[in-house]
């Protein structure tokens, strides 16, 4: 992809300047410290568990949020005219939305990833007994690719919508999908918020890594689909 | 071509030929259809039908030395982030367009030297307002000796004075066309003139047939030359 990587850099350092890289990273360190810092009473049944739980609602904070963004930031970028000034210079649209994605991307899984360990160090020092790290990760990986499949839902609408409306839209929908999901309402269906699911309750599944790597295979899977429907909007849209 | 937005055609059936070197005024009814026309031209909007030969190529190409040098466009915005520097934003420019690294730095000089920025060149763009923004927008479409040029109402937050000194775009090979709901200001700039009334081409003509028929180059007397050279059954006077 023709200029990806200066577009990212460029991305990137938009994002520090408007303030909007500081949410990204820092929602998703902070559940982790919340996790730290949650008073026994709630920290759940199991030390694992409980860390889970409030990591993953801290977290499905966090992808709410990025994809809020990630909407508003392609809208924007449409409306004011930086996707032309690229556009004209025969840089590819999906060029410009892929180094959106991956700059977005970039910050929010470093951001969920050190979160997480924040995590997995407060639930090691309230158990009693030794902990098996492997499902909790494989948990975590799997929410790392509910956070692409939302990044990759928000472009899309931000690719479609004016600003304002793809910011509320967004919003609406990651925040109705990963509410429902943590709190369970949709257990049994694969859906790319599985893994946020999975992570709120460790204990819940007889196979936690098999369970994990389908739902981060089905929210790949539809993060590549929602990027190359994005992409092919982008194309079509008005600029 | 024909294009509608909003269930509106603002190009409808749109047949126009402009020939290299001119200088061409695009003047719309409704003001959007100008506009669109130069995005449909710059590849940034689709038309529904029709098909476009701009500068001998019919569609834009990804290769840096072709569609990205031969064709520039600005628009009403500057399309720039306004934390990047002048020098920035043009050594972007240059370095999409594939120049190396001593043409980018004689390129940006002389466009320093030519749009007066050579005082803001590392200077974020925000500091100095939105006349450095669309001064530098121009000076980066400039940047590539485009063959064509298109202009969608540019350098509005400009002295008049100087926004006629940049936009005297030199090149005798070089197509220009500018959209402007004000034609009376780009007066010394454009040498041809066309009148679009709901998406459909009323007039094209040059803009010595305004001064022929003591007309002023404004939106009045464009109307008026399109009324007498279409009671003259000769609306495009100016097409090829």
């Amino acid at each position: 992809m023709r200029g990806l990587r200066a577009l990212t850099g460029m991305a990137l350092r938009e994002l520090w300047i408007s303030f909007r890289l500081i949410p990204v990273v820092a929602l998703p360190l902070a559940a982790g410290i919340v996790v730290i810092a949650l008073p026994p009473e709630l920290a759940g049944v199991s030390a694992i568990g409980g860390a889970g739980f409030w990591y993953a609602v801290g977290a499905s904070v966090a992808i709410c949020l990025a994809g809020m963004l990630a909407a508003s930031t392609m809208a924007d970028e449409r409306r004011r005219g930086t996707v032309a000034w690229m556009a004209v210079r025969a840089v590819p649209r999906s060029s410009v939305l892929m180094s959106w994605f991956v700059a977005y991307a970039l910050l929010l899984i470093s951001g969920i990833a050190i979160g997480a360990i924040g995590a997995f160090l407060a639930a090691l020092s309230r158990a009693e007994s030794p902990i098996d790290p492997l499902p909790f990760a494989a948990a975590v990986i799997a929410v790392l690719t509910t956070a692409l499949a939302a990044l990759a839902a928000g472009l899309l609408i931000g690719a479609v919508l004016g600003r304002w409306v793809a910011a509320i839209a967004s919003l609406a929908l990651f925040g109705v999908v990963l509410a429902a999901t943590v709190a369970g309402s949709l257990d049994g269906v694969l859906l790319p918020s599985t893994g946020v699911g999975l992570l709120a309750d460790l204990g819940g599944s007889g196979r936690p890594v098999g369970d994990a790597l389908r739902a981060a295979g089905a929210a790949l899977a539809s993060g590549a689909v929602l990027l190359v429907l994005s992409a092919a909007l982008l194309e079509r849209a008005d600029l | 071509m024909t294009r509608a937005v909003r269930g509106q055609r603002l190009l409808d059936r749109l047949r126009l030929v402009v020939g290299v070197g001119a200088r061409l005024l695009i003047v719309s009814q409704p003001e959007e259809s100008g506009s669109l026309l130069l995005r449909v031209l710059a590849g940034l909007s689709h038309a529904s039908s029709g098909s476009v030969l701009l500068a001998g190529v019919a569609r834009a190409d990804s290769s840096p030395a072709g569609w990205a040098r031969r064709v520039a466009y600005v628009g009403p915005q500057a399309g720039i982030y306004p934390w990047m520097s002048p020098r920035e934003v043009l050594e972007l420019a240059a370095r999409l367009a594939g120049f190396d690294a001593d043409q980018r730095r004689r390129r940006i000089e002389q466009a320093a030297d030519r749009y007066r920025i050579g005082l803001q060149l590392d200077e974020p763009i925000r500091r100095e307002g939105p006349s450095l923004a669309q001064r530098t927008a121009l000076a980066a479409a400039m940047l590539t000796d485009p063959e064509v040029l298109l202009l969608d109402d540019p350098l509005r937050a400009v002295e008049p004075t100087e926004r006629t000194r940049l936009l005297a775009i030199p090149g005798a090979r070089r197509t220009v066309l500018i959209a402007s709901p004000f034609p009376a200001s780009e007066a010394g700039i454009v040498n041809q003139v066309a009148l679009l009334r709901d998406g459909r081409l009323v007039v094209h003509a040059p803009v010595r047939e305004l001064d022929a028929r003591g007309l002023t180059l404004s939106q009045r007397g464009i109307e008026s030359l399109a009324d007498a050279l279409v009671a003259g059954n000769q609306p495009t006077a100016a097409s090829g």
